[in-house]
């Protein structure tokens, strides 16, 4: 309405302002015409129906009719990726440092579609579960034991398994917590047994020797291991002729890699190989007299135990080292074949080629230093050509002995690595001297001697320190020896696994052909393994 | 100012090129045996040593056989062949040898000309170079470390017998080491120069020759590896070759002779040594 009253009053001043308007018919039409279509506009706007809701017509009332939503069959498809039938569900638990894909390749084609040479069995998948590492032994075995008595067993029971059908397929640590959890659940009124057979994959059932040598509250020597090797090939005069291969490591324990970062410095950093959750608590009862490790291994379990333990060629430390790199880095090859990892040659190559490197560093630096003697010899009348020489010799001198302890590391890293995992065990013990004499060029040879006062001659001696040495090696998988994860009284079999490592072992050649064998019934005793094929 | 300090450059430039007008044809072979190792500064019970630093003490044993020679152009190489390396079996065979500028260890005289014997001259960073006079040796030390050299006398000659190196390091658990090394050579043959020293001389046994293998060896060069083995006949032709067997002394049982006088030629590097023997 005030747009009407506006209209008006400006119509009606108009008219006494304009000259022109002498007539007052033509003001009467378009006064009447507006004020038509004022009144036209003011209806229109009442008839919006917001304007007046009770003009509104009401709906049909009456009852409403709710309808059910469409929900899976309980068959606990949630639990898992896929919802496979089958006849038994195969638990598989990672190692130390590992996850849920560690095995879930695998486990996936166990239950479906197989690979070349490994049918698919009538198993349900379910995801590899991840248990939590920060805690002792018993805390990751509970987290275990969680999953199995709530996903794995609401999962058998929608398949209608018996639990104790189950079988947990543990590598490494994963098979120590799985005999652990075996021992657990003989407290019959405060766990429900969950599984029925236990296949252990390289587990260090009597102890590791490497826990206690690596971990903090062992030796600490994982740190020095490193430190060690950064001192040596990280030494300038090494790298001022030739920039060495460096590799660097995105798996890496962050306590190693502050070693790393420490000694090599930033940036410039080799490491053989990476070891995760080294220093985990869980390792401390591993230690080889820790009570668990004690123990575990002399207990018969309840239920059919299969160990398979890896016996690698050597060098054990390099093939090892390839593999656990080939793990960290992306399993292309796995991706399609879950049993290609049979490869562990590269890291083998590559320390004969720094080898031959360092020495032949070592033999080009000497050369030249013969050299510059040579010239410091022919400058002998200006004394100061000749000094410039001689200091230029030392300095290839120096680089030599570099090279010369750099070519020394990758010759021992294997048997210092394969100490460090109770696989060598070196005991020497002094016993006099070696004995030379310089007054005798022409038929040299080594005497023994008592004290080095006792090795004199005309023209000069030299004395070696004599050492009577004993040494014994044990067969292991690079990680765990053979006769910690292959010695379990009471266990239906132990099948050896050779040329493997401990990383190969989840996915090689050999881990198909033990798998095959135990589910085709053909393991004598291993009858509850067999599992009939899709 | 300017021409003070060219001067030694055109003193240095003189010498250098009357030593390369000087070069002529030489060829001087050696075996090298080095032991090499770490040693504790005192014995001490090794129960504190570290792995790495344990598996250091074991001694390795390298042997070559090396060769220096002169080549067309008037330079002075060298390579060596590796008779016994300290390599572990995986580590599989050693890569072949390669040439480099190299002179034989030899001198006319020791000490050099001008340099006092058994006193210490000042090198830089603490290390010194002593000529010493009771053996004749040349010794570079600092502190513990030291780099000896001992010379004996070689024809009219002097060349170097023995290196013996010492570096002093601590481990990291604070024990103190020493890295080792002693290389032996054995006397070295061939010739120079001004003339033959000591010129090799082929033996071949026996000779006459009926069926028997034939032993193949050069006096003085027990270990020194050949780099061919050929036999011809009165006219110059090939008539048999075989590749490198290994170290000389070597046996060799060329067949299909018939009667008459042939010669064995080895190949040393560039120099080729040559006897001949009777077949019957």
């Amino acid at each position: 309405m005030p747009v009407v009253l506006f209209n008006f009053k400006v119509f009606l001043i108009m008219p006494t302002s304009s000259p022109r308007t002498q007539s007052s018919k033509p003001i009467a039409l378009v006064v009447g015409l507006i004020a038509a279509l004022s009144l036209m506009l003011s209806w229109s706007a009442s008839a919006q129906p917001c304007s007046d809701p009770g003009t509104l017509p009401s709906l049909p009332s009456g009852p409403i009719a709710w309808e059910s939503p469409i929900l899976p069959a309980p068959n606990l498809s949630w639990a898992g990726k896929t919802a496979t039938t089958g006849y038994r569900i195969l638990h598989f638990l990672h190692g130390l440092g590992g996850s849920s894909d560690s095995w879930n390749l695998l486990a996936a084609r166990t239950a479906f579609q197989g690979s070349a040479g490994y049918p698919a069995r009538q198993v349900v998948y379910l995801n590899p579960h991840h248990y939590w590492q920060n805690g002792n032994a018993l805390a990751s075995a509970m987290d275990i034991d969680a999953y199995l008595s709530s996903v794995g067993a609401a999962a058998s029971a929608a398949q209608n398994i018996f639990v104790e059908d189950n079988i947990l397929v543990g590598h490494s640590y994963g098979g120590v917590l799985s005999l652990l959890l075996d021992s657990l659940y003989q407290h019959r009124y405060v766990f429900d047994r969950q599984f029925g057979g236990i296949i252990a994959f390289g587990s260090a059932v009597n102890g590791a020797y490497m826990a206690q040598a690596l971990h903090p509250s062992g030796d600490n020597l994982a740190v020095a291991f490193v430190e060690d090797a950064c001192i040596t090939l990280s030494n300038p005069r090494l790298w001022a002729p030739q920039f060495p291969a460096m590799r660097w490591i995105p798996g890496l324990d962050p306590l190693l890699r502050n070693a790393v970062d420490q000694t090599c410095g930033l940036g410039s950093s080799f490491v053989p190989f990476a070891l995760k959750k080294f220093n985990s608590p869980g390792m401390v009862e591993l230690f080889p007299n820790a009570p668990l490790a004690k123990r575990l291994g002399k207990r018969t379990p309840s239920v059919p135990v299969v160990l398979a333990y890896g016996v690698e060629d050597e060098p054990v430390f390099w093939r090892t080292a390839t593999s656990m790199l080939a793990t960290d880095s992306v399993g292309l090859a796995l991706a399609s074949n879950p049993f290609a990892m049979d490869a562990d040659q590269e890291l083998v190559t590559f320390a004969s080629q720094q080898f031959d490197r360092h020495e032949s560093q070592a033999s080009d630096a000497l050369q030249r230093a013969q050299n510059l003697r040579t010239w410091a010899w022919i400058l002998s009348p200006t004394l100061v050509g000749a000094l410039i020489a001689e200091w230029q010799a030392i300095q290839a001198e120096r680089e030599a002995a570099a090279a010369d302890k750099a070519a020394a590391w990758y010759l021992d890293a294997n048997n210092s690595y394969k100490q460090l995992i109770g696989a060598r065990s070196m005991t020497l013990n002094a016993n006099g001297f070696w004995c030379r004499c310089l007054d005798d060029p022409n038929n040299p040879s080594w005497f023994p001697v008592a004290n080095a006062s006792d090795c004199s001659g005309d023209d000069g001696c030299i004395t070696i320190p004599r050492y009577d040495y004993a040494l014994v090696e044990k067969p292991s998988d690079g990680v765990v020896l053979a006769e910690s994860a292959g010695q379990l009284q009471g266990a239906v079999a132990s099948i050896l696994m050779p040329g493997t490592n401990h990383q190969q072992m989840r996915n090689s050649s050999t881990t198909r052909l033990v798998l095959n064998r135990l589910m085709n019934g053909q393991v004598a005793g291993g009858a509850f393994f067999a599992t009939p094929t899709r | 100012m300017k021409h003070a300090l060219l001067f030694p450059a055109w003193s240095l430039m003189a010498i250098t090129l009357s030593h390369s007008a000087s070069a002529q044809s030489s060829f001087w072979t050696a075996t090298e045996t080095t032991l090499r190792g770490s040693r504790l500064s005192d014995l001490a019970d090794t129960a504190y040593l570290l792995p790495w630093d344990l598996e250091a003490l074991k001694m390795r044993e390298t042997r070559t056989a090396r060769q220096w020679w002169t080549d067309p152009d008037g330079r002075e190489l060298t390579s060596s062949q590796v008779l016994l390396s300290p390599r572990e079996d995986w580590m599989g065979s050693p890569p072949a040898p390669a040439e480099q500028l190299g002179s034989p260890p030899m001198r006319s005289s020791i000490p050099p000309e001008g340099v006092r014997l058994d006193e210490a001259m000042e090198l830089g960073s603490g290390w010194t170079l002593t000529w010493r006079s009771a053996t004749p040796q040349q010794v570079y030390s600092k502190g513990d470390s030291s780099i000896a050299f001992s010379w004996r006398p070689s024809g009219n000659r002097w060349s170097v017998a023995a290196e013996e190196r010492i570096f002093s390091r601590s481990t990291l658990n604070g024990l103190c080491m020493q890295d080792w090394s002693l290389t032996e050579r054995s006397t070295l043959v061939g010739y120079g120069p001004s003339g033959a020293e000591s010129p090799p001389s082929l033996s071949l046994q026996p000779n006459p020759r009926g069926l028997q293998e034939l032993q193949v060896s050069l006096e003085g060069s027990a270990g020194i590896w050949p780099t061919a083995l050929r036999c011809v006949d009165s006219f110059g032709r090939l008539t048999a070759e075989q590749p490198p067997q290994g170290t000389l002394p070597l046996t060799w049982n060329p067949k299909g002779l018939t009667s008459g006088r042939y010669t064995i030629q080895i190949q040393l590097g560039n120099q080729t040594y040559a006897s001949s023997f009777i077949q019957l």
